[in-house]
């Protein structure tokens, strides 16, 4: 499954495991994929498969336990719950995650307003995360993500405590961002839709593994009652639910 | 919606709580006592009436509560200070958690009256009687702050601790960026708490001769707390109604005007 990498690789998990002690988390068992340069990934699984903890890996928040992890220094990601600080305003959460980076202060209110205005939210800059929507809240969390210019994004179940309407919107959004900034997305969901809606290639995770590989050639936008797509997700399901 | 309304009460400052039976009949039953004192000690400390002689003067009164309030207000920044490191070392790991908390507990529980000792060997024999208050102030208010910090830094959200270390906020930019004001919450609770407890005391902490083998009244520390004591010792009623009557208004202002401002302030440092 993993012969297929090269030099455009951004991101190779060879054989790795994780085992916490005490076990208050989800380990992987021998984890291989990599990741290329620009692509779209989704990890999906059931809870409990282990997919969040690939992520962490990626993020430096865990350390392996063995195994092999090429990965660029540089990532950044968009937390469940949007994970900002209620205290600081939008522009202040986007700002504060450049302000660690040494950036001189003219570029950091350039690049934060740029990626505030990019996810449109140019009304809200001075406004607290409690006033915002849950929509726009995980719009902050990915402008304060892509604000460092990170080598990969990463994702973990952006979209889960928001409603259809507005998780619809955000997809458009997420796929107009990757289309312009032309980033590496990794995405962890636990919806077969909304993963094959997004990524070029969907890994199945099970008991702590990767269990199968899906690419998707599907042009964008897909539409969700066309038959090609619909034939995907239930190739998905089939093997998901297996 | 619920939230616009909770919001706009609190621009205008009202009382959010909501009153309880026990409550009402609190302020039925203690209202009219209050206004009586008051009305009470208007009488003595100005002669409103001819033939009703001025036995009160409420500047010595007014000077005595400023000389408390300073002293509870150094006890409270020295506690505020030494909180911090206590509760970011029982912070530190799981061990250091299971070990600290129930010895800052057992700590707590040891009456501050048992640190006299301590206050006669190290503060008085040295003729520093401020010192010797506010050491007792400052015991009594720390462990407030310590509980209630550590409780602080126990809500914080693992996600906000990941993203903290996922964006580079580390170390020093971490505590003054995340830690504190996720802190801040539980702070001002911890604070008033501490505060209350503060006044509490300072009966204690002021009438420090009952404490020194032979001391005499001369050896108190003048305040409000010495005030209460001496007058009540002394027969001189009017002036124990009238510094309490100074204690009351003095602590609700300073609740009207400092915790009721600061709690509405804490609301933005809430995680949802």
């Amino acid at each position: 499954m993993q012969n297929d990498s090269n030099l455009n690789d951004i991101i190779v998990f060879e054989n790795v495991s994780k085992t916490y002690q005490p076990q208050n988390d989800v380990g992987i068992k021998n984890v291989s994929f990599s990741v290329h340069k620009g692509e779209f990934l989704c990890l999906i699984g059931p809870s409990g498969c282990g997919k969040s903890t690939v992520l962490k890996i990626i993020t430096g928040l865990e350390k392996e336990t063995s195994g092999k992890v090429i990965k660029p220094e540089k990532v950044s990601m968009v937390f469940q719950n949007g994970a900002l600080f209620p205290w600081l305003t939008v522009y202040e959460n986007v700002a504060i995650a450049l302000q660690s980076e040494n950036v001189p202060k003219e570029n950091i209110q350039k690049m934060a307003m740029k990626h505030i205005e990019m996810m449109g939210l140019g009304e809200f800059t001075n406004k607290y995360p409690r006033e915002l929507s849950g929509g726009q809240r995980q719009r902050v969390g990915i402008a304060r993500a892509l604000a460092v210019d990170p080598a990969v994004l990463l994702l973990d179940e952006p979209f889960s405590a928001l409603d259809a309407k507005t998780t619809d919107e955000l997809h458009r959004d997420i796929l107009k961002v990757w289309a312009e900034t032309k980033k590496t997305i990794i995405m962890v969901s636990h919806l077969i839709e909304e993963s094959a809606a997004l990524a070029d290639r969907v890994l199945l995770m099970k008991d702590q593994t990767i269990d199968y590989e899906f690419k998707i050639t599907l042009p964008h936008p897909r539409h969700e009652q066309a038959a090609d797509f619909l034939k995907l997700i239930n190739e998905i399901r089939r093997r998901f639910f297996r | 919606m619920l939230k616009e309304q909770h919001s706009k009460h609190n621009k205008h400052f009202n009382i959010i709580y909501p009153a309880s039976t026990v409550q009402k009949l609190y302020s039925i039953f203690v209202t009219p006592v209050i206004v009586l004192a008051v009305i009470w000690v208007l009488i003595k400390t100005f002669s409103l009436f001819p033939g009703i002689p001025k036995v009160v003067d409420y500047e010595i009164v007014a000077k005595a509560f400023g000389y408390t309030f300073w002293r509870l207000l150094v006890a409270y920044v020295l506690a505020l200070i030494a909180s911090v490191p206590l509760a970011l070392w029982a912070n530190k790991s799981d061990t250091a958690e299971r070990i600290l908390l129930p010895t800052f507990d057992i700590i707590q529980s040891i009456p501050v009256l048992a640190f006299f000792p301590i206050v006669i060997a190290v503060f008085i024999q040295f003729g520093m009687y401020n010192g010797a208050a506010i050491f007792i102030l400052f015991l009594a208010m720390l462990w407030n702050m310590v509980f209630s910090l550590i409780g602080g830094l126990r809500s914080i959200p693992a996600d906000i601790k990941s993203a903290a270390r996922v964006f580079g906020i580390t170390k020093l930019s971490y505590l003054k960026k995340i830690l504190l004001p996720a802190s801040v919450p539980y702070l001002v609770t911890g604070s008033l708490l501490a505060w209350a407890q503060g006044w509490n005391i300072i009966i204690v902490a002021e009438v420090l001769h009952t404490y020194i083998p032979g001391g005499t009244a001369s050896q108190d520390l003048f305040g409000i707390g010495s005030m209460l004591v001496n007058a009540a010792a002394g027969s001189q009623q009017e002036l124990f109604v009238a510094a309490i009557v100074a204690m009351v208004i003095g602590i609700g202002l300073i609740n009207f005007f400092v915790w009721q401002k600061l709690l509405h302030y804490a609301e933005r440092f809430k995680f949802e």
